[in-house]
C-alpha cells in the first residue's frame, strides 16, 4: 500500500474530477490518494465518484479557505 | 478566473454574433421559421393536448424520477429538492415583476450579458434593462452565497486551462447568440411554456454537454474497461 497525493488546486469543474479519475487509475488497489481541491463543488463530486466506482472515503476534510483534502482508497 | 475567462469570451460571442461579424450567420439560420395555425410553435399546439394535461405529466414523471434518485452524501448547502423548488418560483416570479418594468419575459442569462456588453462597449444606456439588473443581483447574491458557506476564493488555473476557458465561452457565446438564449433562458422560460424551440435548444445543449463529457472521461472510461478486460 503506498500514500499519493494530488494537488488540484486552481482547476475548474470538472476538471478536478478528470484528474483524480486519471491518477486513481495510475494506483494499485489499496494505494491511497490524497486529493486537495478548492473548487466547492467538486468537493461532493469527487466523494460521489469515488463511492460509485467502490473505492473507500477515508476522509473528506475541510481545511477553510475554501479548500477541501478528500482522500480515498483504490477499490 | 475561469470563470471570468469564459464570461468575457461569452460575452464577446453573443455580441459578434448578435450585431457583429457573425450577424449574417444568425439572420440565416433564423430564417427558417416553423408555425403551427400562425402561432409560436409549442408542444401542446404540436400534439392538440390541453397545456395543463402536459404540466401534469411533467410534475408526475420529474417527482418519480426525483424520488427515486439517490440522495447525495456529500452534499453541503441546499438540497436539489429544495433548490429546484426556490429556482422554480424564482422563474415564475421574474414573468410578473419583469412586465413591471415592460419587459414581458422570464429568466435570461444571454440577453443581459449582450445588453451589458453592449452598454458597456457603445454608451447606448436603452441596453440597459430588467435583466441587466437581475444579472447583477445574480452575481452579487452567489458572491454572498459562496462566502457565508466559506467557498469564496480568488482562484486561477494554469494558462492552458484559461486558453480553453476563452474558446469554451467564446463557443458558448456564439452559440447562445445564433440560438438567442441558453440553458437559463430556455431551459427554465421556454421549456416550461412548451416552446418547440425551446425544447429543440434544451436537448441540443445537452447533446452537447454529453458530447463534451465523453470527449473529456471518456478516454478515461476506455482505460478502464480495458483494464477490466485484462484483468479477467
Amino acid at each position: 500500500m503506498a500514500q499519493y497525493s494530488l494537488d488540484v488546486t486552481g482547476e475548474i469543474c470538472p476538471y478536478p474530477l478528470i484528474l483524480t479519475r486519471k491518477e486513481m487509475g495510475k494506483l494499485q488497489t489499496g494505494d491511497q490518494l490524497a486529493v486537495t481541491v478548492d473548487y466547492a463543488k467538486s468537493a461532493e463530486d469527487i466523494p460521489r465518484w469515488a463511492k460509485e466506482e467502490g473505492h473507500t472515503i477515508l476522509a473528506v476534510r475541510e481545511r477553510g479557505g475554501s479548500q477541501w483534502e478528500i482522500v480515498l482508497e483504490k477499490a | 478566473m475561469g470563470s471570468v475567462v469564459a464570461l468575457l469570451g461569452f460575452a464577446f460571442g453573443v455580441t459578434m454574433t448578435s450585431g457583429g461579424v457573425l450577424e449574417p450567420v444568425q439572420t440565416a439560420l433564423r430564417s427558417w421559421v416553423i408555425e403551427i395555425d400562425g402561432e409560436v410553435a409549442t408542444l401542446d399546439l404540436f400534439l392538440r393536448v390541453n397545456p395543463w394535461l402536459l404540466v401534469a405529466g411533467c410534475v408526475a414523471a420529474g417527482g418519480w424520477w426525483l424520488l427515486r434518485s439517490p440522495a447525495g452524501g456529500y452534499q453541503r448547502g441546499w438540497s436539489w429538492a429544495r433548490t429546484g423548488i426556490v429556482i422554480g418560483l424564482i422563474a415564475t416570479l421574474a414573468w410578473p415583476i419583469s412586465t413591471l418594468t415592460g419587459r414581458e419575459y422570464g429568466l435570461s442569462i444571454t440577453e443581459p450579458i449582450r445588453a451589458i456588453a453592449a452598454f458597456l462597449l457603445t454608451g447606448d444606456a436603452e441596453q440597459i434593462t430588467w435583466s441587466s439588473f437581475m444579472y447583477l443581483g445574480l452575481i452579487a447574491g452567489a458572491f454572498l452565497a459562496a462566502r457565508s458557506h466559506g467557498e469564496f476564493a480568488w482562484r486561477a488555473p494554469g494558462a492552458q486551462r484559461l486558453l480553453q476557458a476563452l474558446g469554451g465561452g467564446l463557443m458558448m457565446g456564439v452559440g447562445a447568440g445564433i440560438a438567442g438564449g441558453c440553458n437559463i433562458g430556455y431551459g427554465l422560460t421556454g421549456v416550461p411554456l412548451f416552446g418547440l424551440s425551446s425544447l429543440t435548444a434544451t436537448i441540443s445543449i445537452v447533446l452537447g454537454v454529453w458530447a463534451g463529457a465523453y470527449m473529456l472521461f471518456g478516454s478515461v472510461a476506455f482505460e478502464r474497461r480495458v483494464r477490466d478486460a485484462q484483468r479477467a
